[in-house]
């Protein structure tokens, strides 16, 4: 079984009315690793993901979530 | 945070223009290799030519951005809080393993007799460099490679909204 990380920072960002650009500025990292995020493609370290989820000032198990996925 | 998010993108393109800049320096390690092995000076000379400018663009280029990074300070963030450091590392990684693999594998065929390419044939200095151009260019390949890659993946637009 597969563990896979899901994300809510493009609800986040849209409740905020927030680019990906403008949430990179926030917590100091580049436009290219929130977005690789968003999409699954990167798996963020914890001091990322925690950044995030300070900044919408929420615990970060509502950014974050892992799913299970069955193996084929 | 600010200077923070202006030195990660700078880092982003750092990154990259190492994984281009790899390309004309493979270039001109197997053009030198085979005007050594070839003695053909005229359009060989000529290429090597052009990827010299063009590594040299990227050099002076690269500069910019590393003293511009250089001068946004602010707190460093640990390497591997990047996407690009973990594909630079992953490509990096990709590119030994494939010449490693390429050494062990294909051995025989590469040095035995004339070798492929007659790379058995080139002075010892001019095989290395045929070597180490390849792995230049799967470290650049591999780079460009997951870069695209994610823009390809589920269809899902990476552009910013």
């Amino acid at each position: 079984m597969n563990s896979l990380l899901d994300n809510r920072i493009r609800v986040f960002r849209a409740e905020h009315r927030m680019s990906q650009s403008d949430l990179a500025r926030a917590i100091g990292v580049s436009r290219k690793t929130i977005s690789t995020i968003e999409v699954g493609r990167f798996v963020p370290s914890s001091v990322i993901a925690l950044k995030i989820a300070r900044y919408f000032n929420v615990p970060v198990e509502d950014v974050f979530s892992l799913t299970d996925q069955e193996k084929e | 945070m600010e200077r923070q998010h202006e030195r990660a993108e700078l880092q982003d393109r750092v990154h990259s223009l190492l994984a281009l800049g790899a390309l004309p320096f493979s270039a001109i390690l197997v053009l030198d290799a085979f005007s050594a092995g070839t003695g053909n000076a005229g359009v060989v000379n000529a290429l090597s030519w052009v990827a010299k400018g063009l590594l040299g663009l990227v050099v002076v280029v690269l500069t910019i951005y590393i003293v511009r990074k250089w001068r946004a300070g602010g707190a460093r963030a640990p390497e591997t809080e990047s996407f690009s450091t973990t594909i630079l590392f992953k490509a990096a990684t990709l590119s030994w393993g494939a010449t490693f693999m390429l050494l062990v594998q294909f051995y025989d065929r590469l040095f035995r007799g004339n070798g492929i390419l007659g790379i058995a044939g080139l002075p010892l200095e001019h095989s290395g460099e045929i070597v180490a151009a390849f792995m230049l260019l799967v470290f650049s390949i591999s780079y460009f490679g997951m870069n695209l890659s994610l823009q390809w993946a589920s269809g899902e637009k990476v552009a910013d909204e």
